[in-house]
């Protein structure tokens, strides 16, 4: 029994991402995560020293943004469809960044439809082998999506 | 998806083995309370401290107690003041 349980604590949440070796597909696995309502995944993409800056609030460490706003980048990326436009890469050695575009459509949970094009530069870093995300930074095109999800991201969690 | 979210208080007495498995915490926002046994099946998710993105399922909860399955395996090196997630979701396993 007590074999059973470890193997159970380890096999959980195993298919969840650890990192990744190539810098885009940290951030697309990021993305899946969030799609997939995996909350451990998700964090095992992000780096200890993770910053984000959304729609024009700030979380100044990884706990912060798992605590007050990784919550409703879940919710949205459930709601809405987000198919990559544009994507560019750069960097070198243990510090990449990658440049995406992405045309986001889908609907509010209280039915508004969401038709935007979302900014997002990825900043990462790599450690043990593997890249995590050590910055976020995510805008739109859309003015009232973007007063829409400030004025979100800008309230404590009500949960 | 329905969440609740927290901060532990206080963990409670080791049991056999020296494993802990509950503990009482401060539900947020501050003031509220978690309906109980809600969150029964719930997956818990760490944000915080040594345990960062560890995940637990609820076996029962109170207004501010949790205890989480032995499935997961104990809560060892949760602590204090960490932050956590309930999720109204199933924790994923892989078959055995």
């Amino acid at each position: 029994m007590r074999f059973l349980l470890l193997a159970a604590a380890l096999l959980a949440g195993s298919a969840a991402a650890q990192g990744a070796r190539v810098p885009a597909d940290a951030v697309d696995a990021f993305h899946a995560a969030l799609r997939n309502k995996d909350t451990a995944g998700a964090l095992s993409l992000l780096d200890r020293g993770l910053v984000v800056f959304e729609f024009g609030t700030v979380d100044a460490t990884v706990e912060a943004y798992a605590f007050r706003h990784l919550p409703l980048d879940m919710d949205l990326a459930v709601a809405a469809r987000w198919t990559l436009e544009t994507r560019r890469v750069g960097g070198e050695g243990n510090e990449r960044w990658v440049l995406s575009t992405y045309r986001v459509t889908g609907k509010q949970a209280d039915g508004t439809a969401i038709d935007q094009m979302t900014l997002e530069t990825a900043i990462l870093r790599r450690s043990g082998g593997l890249f995590r995300i050590v910055h976020l930074h995510w805008s739109t095109s859309d003015a009232a999506f973007q007063a829409r999800a400030q004025g979100q991201r800008s309230q404590e969690p009500a949960r | 998806m329905k969440r609740r979210a927290g901060m532990v208080a206080e963990l409670a007495k080791r049991g056999p083995g020296g494993r802990v498995y509950a503990f009482r915490a401060a539900p947020l926002p501050a003031g509220s309370a978690y309906p109980p046994n809600e969150m029964k099946g719930w997956r818990l998710t760490v944000l915080s401290g040594k345990r960062f993105s560890a995940v637990f399922e609820v076996a029962s909860n109170g207004e501010s107690e949790i205890v989480v399955t032995q499935f997961d395996g104990p809560l060892s090196d949760v602590a204090v003041n960490d932050f956590f997630v309930v999720e109204e979701i199933a924790v994923e396993r892989q078959p055995q």
